[in-house]
């Protein structure tokens, strides 16, 4: 049903978790995926995971290092039709502890990260002529909240209103926007937070386990797909019922 | 790559266009369905529109009398057995409306092998028809996480109905103005998002809301 054969996608974060599951996703789905991380190396091991993906460098908050990619990217596979930014970091703690240079890293990467990956690769799409999707990599933590993680809910609740402005800035050039918004998600970021904070966020998921990076893949590639031809501005949790709502 | 071969599905309110495009999408898919609403010549159409293999029945029903539903539900349940999927579709004039859903419930739970729920809805902010979805979606969705059972709305935006082409035609033009892709939606457009709910998929998503409405409402 969900068809992307010959379609061009960029996954940004593609290295590891919820990019990695999304670029092997979309590959599966018949798209020719350029995956790019800040890791090169991990971008190559997702690469070898599937026909069709190729890996590139890319740092969210090196504005030369996407520039560099997106050229690299036009030049080999052609404008895309899809554009996913799957990059993202956490630091938990007590927001009286942080610092200004941890605001701004939380809100430099995953914000201005999310807004610099996607304007970049605007231009092409537009300019094509013929559409386009772009899905944005929220949080649950940007829709409700999460103690220990203040800044970080910001920056994605950040990313969630970033989304819905461009949706509609991008109607009259039919790229749809729409954003994800994972819950605990069983990806190295979960792994490297404290056990009692892992142990508390699962007890509070009504399906009492956490998300499989691929399950939070499959919600990215319907909303890539020609299924979502009518859905743009929208946010979607994939989080068993740990946020409700929409 | 939507794949509900072996499923049972019921559709409530198949007569109407979203109900019927829903079951005729489902059934593309692999399900057995039944397709349920008080207008039996509806949804005998819906019926007779799928394409061999699909397998949709239709069943005339009236949720407002009870003991009359509680036979066609038992009906269903003996033909294409306890659903695995249930799709609530009100709004439309010849849907079944209220709590039909419910009536089905308790075999899906018996059975232990989890299902999903989904309620389609207009976004007319109007008739507060959004806000009410959202309430009973999300306490639906709590109630039934321990059981496996996954609730999902999707919230249809302005769609290309034969109900809205009989309107004059400064309404259908005010509202291709107002929706930011400039057009309505196509039936088939609000039955993609349900079949994505209704697969395995959408496996970890519960108590979600989605509207497809061509950035028509934006909500939250």
């Amino acid at each position: 049903m969900i068809d992307l054969t010959g379609r061009v996608a960029v996954v940004v974060g593609a290295g590891s978790g919820i990019g990695r599951a999304t670029a092997l996703r979309l590959a599966a789905l018949g798209a020719v995926v350029a995956a790019a991380d800040l890791d090169l190396d991990s971008a190559a091991e997702t690469a070898r995971g599937a026909d069709g993906v190729r890996p590139y460098f890319l740092d969210v908050t090196e504005q030369g290092t996407i520039d560099e990619a997106r050229d690299a990217v036009l030049r080999d596979l052609g404008a895309p039709r899809i554009v996913v930014n799957a990059a993202g970091w956490d630091s938990v703690g007590p927001f009286l502890d942080g610092d200004r240079a941890l605001w701004e890293k939380l809100v430099g990467l995953n914000l201005v990260g999310t807004i610099a990956v996607v304007r970049a690769f605007l231009d092409a799409m537009i300019e094509r002529g013929d559409g386009g999707r772009v899905v944005t990599v929220a949080s649950d933590a940007g829709r409700v909240g999460s103690t220990g993680e203040t800044v970080y809910a910001g920056a994605k609740g950040g990313i969630i209103a970033f989304s819905k402005s461009l949706a509609r800035e991008m109607a009259r050039h039919a790229i749809l926007v729409n954003c994800v918004c994972p819950g605990p998600t069983d990806t190295p970021l979960f792994a490297s937070l404290p056990e009692r904070t892992r142990l508390a966020l699962e007890r509070g998921i009504p399906l009492r386990r956490l998300a499989r990076p691929e399950e939070v893949a499959a919600a990215i590639a319907f909303f890539a797909s020609e299924e979502a031809s009518f859905i743009t501005g929208q946010v979607l949790s994939v989080s068993g019922g740990l946020t409700m709502h929409g | 790559m939507i794949d509900l071969t072996g499923r049972s599905a019921v559709v409530l309110g198949a007569g109407s266009v979203i109900g019927r495009a829903i079951a005729l999408t489902v059934a593309q898919l692999g399900a057995s369905v039944a397709a349920v609403d008080r207008d039996p010549l509806a949804v005998a159409r819906t019926a007779l529109l799928v394409e061999p293999p699909g397998d949709v029945r239709d069943y005339e029903a009236d949720v407002a009398d009870a003991a009359g539903f509680d036979v066609v539900r038992r009906e269903i349940e003996i033909e294409i057995g306890v659903p695995h999927i249930v799709v609530e579709v009100t709004g439309a004039a010849d849907a079944v409306t209220g709590p039909a859903v419910r009536a089905f419930l308790d075999g899906m739970v018996r059975r232990g092998r989890g299902g999903r729920i989904v309620l389609v809805r207009g976004v007319g902010a109007g008739h507060g028809d959004r806000d009410a979805a959202v309430g009973l979606t999300t306490s639906l969705a709590g109630e039934l996480a321990g059981d496996g059972i996954l609730v999902n709305c999707v919230c249809a935006g302005p769609t290309d109905t034969p109900l809205l082409a009989a309107q004059p035609r400064w309404v259908r033009q005010r509202l291709e103005r107002e929706i930011p892709l400039r057009r309505l939606a196509h039936p088939d457009e609000i039955a993609a998002a349900v079949a994505f709910f209704a697969s395995d998929r959408a496996s970890f998503v519960t108590g979600q809301v989605l509207s497809v409405s061509g950035g028509l409402t934006m909500a939250r």
